[in-house]
């Protein structure tokens, strides 16, 4: 692990403490470890002492400002010190321009990222179960449960997203873990939508279709999304109303999930927590990053950048470039 | 826990057992589905309050009709096809063999369809379901009723049974009330309650209401009023969670022991029969455990009413 | 004890299939391991520890159709000349075109809908659904481990109407008409915890026929009747005393693999104890309340039942629920009796560590550790267990 990763883990550790000790808040969310050091899991601390255990390394991709939506603090008025990458503050400024969260109520550490691991991918490169990833410099060790060690680049294992990141540095924040990266320059990414793209619009249909084909129903993607704020309630299983079907089967699962995106869009930056948090990996950051393109490309719009900022769809500009160009 | 002794019982049915029909309790007339509703016709719809309205209905199947019978107390599934089923107590009397009634209130999606049916219009009935008033064992005691609002439902059926059987019993005593008089369910069944000698019916509302000369006062603060003896009685209270909460400790107050005191329980439910999940109270099922608790049971399961 | 080798398993595959729908862990498209059908151009996956969901759903689907109808006229409840007098007209009508008025679905949607045609389900014959409508076609599943045959057998006791309660016609249909071939665990991980459960990587609860991987093939055991008419197949061959010696050493590797994370002892009386504890608002913290750890589980089993209306067709059927869904126990007034995170998260463990047990005798939980693995935030099953256990000891020692 870098220096500078060791800096920004040992400020968020002094940060949580000194909250928890001035009493600033009830409970204080970061990453720790889990049931094997290669899991990295959220962790809620409530007692100074207990504050060593927090993390952070390049397996946080934990999006922690979902546990800050509606329903989700526990009790419900608790004041809370939270932890943020980039693309979770962008999550946590959508909700704050909507004021669907208490600015007063939160403590907010920013922690700039250099990127974080695409675990599972990293996992299909080994059958044997992975129960350690360390970081040495550029290097990843990875260690099975059989023993099996392997060095990896550190580069070559980024998710797709944290390889043209376009805001390593949190957006919004109280205090800042460690010293802000260069703020990289240009128009935004959005990665891994070329080959769909070129895609006829048959074709656009069945490769939605095949990989909605096999979602399962489970709601982790609407659940863990920190902009789905209606999580509960969801019209996605409303029978009152009753408007999506609440059959598994290929067309209303699409039908689901394409409620869930328009839900959230202008408010997703594609953090890629429902991408991540699904059990069957349907490749949902299709639907959430293509709705970005399109925003940006049609409204020059991108979520979450500035508190101050209205809305997209509270917005309206003469010149946006919408329907037919 | 798998060491431990399988009694006869303890074990998994099969086919023959169902087909037998023998030691299990069929909602349906195809033998072992469960799951599937008996059609029924609309006979009669009564409308009791500005939201309640009772149907009468009527197995289409006549050996259905006459073959049908149930404990007071238990439930019945009532569906519209293309909307949905949803639980009610069956509250016409046990000896009423033309037709059953269910009484519905608007609220939900069911409960809608169910008040747009008209008379000669179609529902899906399974029933009857889960377990009724113990109404053998209280032979011999003084009964003590009360209930509020559309709880009146779920107890009426126990209460016509009772007095059917009135000599059965020692003296019985109804106590109902409702916001308004406007939302007095059952007003034919009032009427001739008022008109017997042998029980003592009280009927209270909320507050003062343009033309109601009748008492004023919410349910529990009458029943401590009315201060019935517990000696030999068991009260049997169904109504709002929030009038329950207050008359379990009136009852409480007056001396009863938690053994004498009944209710029914509601939950959302989905089957009816014990495997859907969502009923349960710790580890028993309202639909199939329940509906009917005495306090006694209910101080022994997780509070998750 | 039967031989099969490890060249033989198309030809058993192949065989299998002209009699049954064989299943089998297939790798997909984007690497995930999921049950799928066998055909002679698929391979079977069984190098993979666990596929991603167990094979529930071949018994259990996620969407099983009770009914079906039709309707045979739709009118708009919005038209002002829409009143009984029409309703009575529209019966007649559908009386003289040689339909039968089933049920009159009322106008929630604005629409009248005069219904005919009531069907026992997708599979069915007309007719509501007797047994025999059901789907009734045999089936084989191969490839699963002990962790999800147990589950499903803990399955059969809440659908077989165990303890005297209904009988499920769809799930027992399917189940009688399923056979279980089973592979003893070649690599358990971190996350199985079976043997705490007392169950084991070479367990035989739920379990037709056992095959265990050793050098050059499986060792195949007949456990049920069913098993033993199944290995009767020629393909099977006499086993050598050392294949037997093979496989206790193979079955013997995977015990050594599966760590003992808990004590059952002391689980149920420490949820009971602890039911009102303010622990389960710690454990459920990094509980985001989603479906993942039922769906992905062998034993869990809730559903719902609703009616949707398509185009003139109507159908009731039974999906999957879960009890994290906030809406699994919403009643229709608003009152929700777990209207809380962590009341919601405390009913899945207190079912299968104490309600469940205290209905059926057994336990519904086999120890795959999926939960654990596909749970957005690794919600630990292990340590929920462990924590509750103390409560019990907490309330003794106070005591």
């Amino acid at each position: 692990m870098s220096g500078a990763e060791i800096a920004r883990q040992d400020r968020i550790r002094e940060l949580a403490r000194q909250a928890l000790t001035e009493g600033k808040v009830d409970y204080f969310i970061g990453w720790k470890a889990g049931h094997v050091p290669s899991e990295v899991i959220p962790a809620f601390v409530r007692n100074v002492d207990e504050c060593d255990m927090l993390l952070w390394n390049p397996l946080c991709h934990h999006n922690l400002t979902t546990f800050l939506k509606r329903k989700m603090p526990d009790p419900p008025d608790a004041r809370i010190g939270v932890c943020v990458k980039g693309c979770d503050s962008r999550t946590l400024v959508a909700l704050l321009q909507e004021t669907l969260v208490d600015k007063e109520r939160l403590y907010v550490v920013g922690v700039p990222c250099d990127g974080i691991i695409d675990r599972r991918r990293l996992e299909k490169a080994f059958s044997d179960e992975v129960i350690d990833i360390a970081f040495q410099g550029e290097q990843v060790v990875v260690t099975t449960r059989g023993g099996e060690t392997k060095e990896l680049a550190y580069e070559e294992l980024l998710l797709e997203q944290c390889a043209s990141c376009d805001f390593p540095n949190p957006r919004y924040y109280d205090d800042l873990a460690g010293e802000l990266l260069p703020q990289p320059e240009g128009p935004p990414r959005f990665p891994g939508l070329e080959e769909y793209e070129a895609l006829s619009a048959e074709e656009k249909d069945r490769v939605l279709a095949d990989a909605f084909a096999t979602c399962i129903r489970c709601f982790a993607c609407i659940h863990v999304c920190p902009v789905c704020y209606c999580w509960d309630q969801c019209v996605n299983r409303s029978r009152r109303p009753a408007l999506v079907g609440q059959k598994v089967a290929a067309k209303e699962n699409l039908m689901f999930q394409m409620v869930h995106m328009f839900h959230v869009a202008g408010r997703c930056p594609s953090c890629g927590a429902c991408d991540r948090s699904c059990p069957v990996e349907i490749p949902l950051y299709l639907l959430h990053r293509k709705m970005n393109k399109e925003l940006f490309e049609m409204l020059g719009f991108q979520a979450g950048l500035n508190v101050e900022d209205k809305p997209v769809f509270q917005t309206f500009n003469i010149d946006d470039a919408l329907g037919e160009q | 826990m798998s060491d431990e002794a399988v009694s006869s019982e303890r074990r998994r049915l099969t086919f023959a057992d169902v087909e037998l029909g023998s030691s299990i309790a069929r909602a349906a007339r195809y033998a072992g589905n469960p799951y599937l509703p008996e059609t029924a016709t609309v006979v009669e719809i009564i409308q009791e309050t500005p939201n309640i309205k009772s149907f009468r209905v009527r197995f289409d199947d006549e050996q259905v009709q006459a073959g049908f019978s149930f404990q007071p107390g238990q439930v019945g599934q009532l569906g519209v096809l293309g909307i949905g089923e949803a639980t009610f107590a069956i509250n016409s009397s046990p000896s009423e063999k033309e037709y059953l009634q269910f009484s519905v209130m608007q609220a939900g999606e069911v409960t809608i369809g169910l008040h747009c049916l008209s008379e000669r219009d179609k529902v899906g009935v399974r029933a009857p379901m889960g377990r009724g008033f113990p109404v053998e064992e209280w032979k011999g005691k003084n009964l003590l009723y009360v209930m509020g609002g559309i709880g009146s439902a779920a107890l009426r059926a126990t209460i016509l049974y009772t007095l059917e059987q009135r000599a059965e019993y020692q003296d019985i005593t109804i106590l109902y009330g409702a916001r308004t008089p406007v939302d007095l369910t059952y007003q034919y069944d009032i009427d001739e309650w008022e008109a017997r000698s042998d029980i003592n019916t009280v009927i209270t509302v909320d507050a003062p209401f343009p033309g109601w000369d009748g008492r004023v006062g919410f349910v529990p603060a009458v029943l401590e009023e009315l201060a019935p003896a517990p000696a030999n009685t068991v009260a049997v209270t169904c109504g709002p969670p929030i009038m329950i909460k207050f008359v379990l400790q009136a009852l409480q107050k007056l001396g009863f022991a938690d053994e004498q005191v009944y209710t029914t329980l509601e939950k959302r439910m989905k089957c009816g029969i014990g495997i859907c999940g969502r009923c349960n109270l710790g580890p028993k099922y309202v639909c199939v455990d329940g509906p009917v608790f005495s306090l006694a049971e209910l101080r022994d399961l997780p509070d998750e009413l | 004890m039967k031989f099969l080798a490890r060249d033989q398993l198309p030809t058993l595959l192949a065989d299998l299939s002209t009699a049954a729908e064989v299943w089998v862990p297939v790798k997909q498209q984007n690497g995930v391991v999921q049950f799928d059908r066998w055909a002679p151009d698929v391979d079977v996956e069984l190098d993979v520890f666990l596929a991603r969901q167990s094979p529930k759903e071949n018994v259990f689907p996620q969407t099983e159709t009770y009914l079906e109808y039709r309707y045979l006229m739709v009118c708009s409840a919005q038209r002002p000349e829409f009143t009984d007098q029409t309703r009575e007209e529209l019966r007649q009508l559908v009386e003289s075109e040689g339909g039968e008025v089933v049920a009159e679905v009322p106008p929630v949607a604005q629409e009248l809908l005069l219904v005919a045609d009531v069907g026992g389900g997708s599979q069915g014959e007309p007719g509501l659904g007797s047994a025999a409508g059901m789907d009734d076609s045999a089936q084989i599943i191969l490839g699963l481990r002990p962790c999800d045959a147990r589950g499903l057998s803990q399955m059969d006791n809440v659908f077989g109407g165990y303890g005297g309660f209904y009988f499920d016609p769809y799930y027992n249909v399917r189940r009688n008409n399923t056979t279980i071939i089973a592979v003893t665990c070649r690599t358990p991980r971190s996350t199985c915890f079976c043997r705490a459960l007392g169950g084991s990587p070479a367990g035989t609860e739920g379990v037709d026929v056992l095959m265990t991987e050793i050098e050059g093939g499986f060792a195949v055991e007949a456990v049920t009747p069913k098993g033993e008419s199944l290995v009767e197949r020629s393909v099977f061959e006499k086993a050598q005393p050392e294949v037997e010696e093979s496989a206790v050493a193979a079955k013997q590797a995977a015990e050594a693999g599966v760590n003992v994370p808990f004590e059952l002892d002391g689980v149920r009386e420490g949820l009971k104890a602890g039911f009102d504890s303010p622990v389960w608002h710690d454990l459920a913290m990094r509980c985001i309340s989603c479906g993942t750890c039922t769906y992905v589980c062998p034993s869990c089993y809730c559903f719902n039942i609703n009616d949707e209306i398509v185009e003139g067709t109507g159908e009731r059927f039974r999906c999957w629920d879960n009890c994290f869904n906030p809406m699994y126990t919403l009643e229709t007034s608003g009152h929700n009796p777990r209207e809380s995170k962590h009341a919601r998260f405390r009913n899945r463990f207190s079912h299968k560590f104490w309600y469940y047990p205290d209905k059926y005798d057994s336990l519904l939980c086999s120890g795959c550790g999926r939960c654990i693995m596909y749970c957005p935030t690794h919600v630990d099953i292990r340590e929920v267990l462990r924590t509750m256990s103390a409560e019990t000891t907490a309330e003794k020692g106070e005591a």
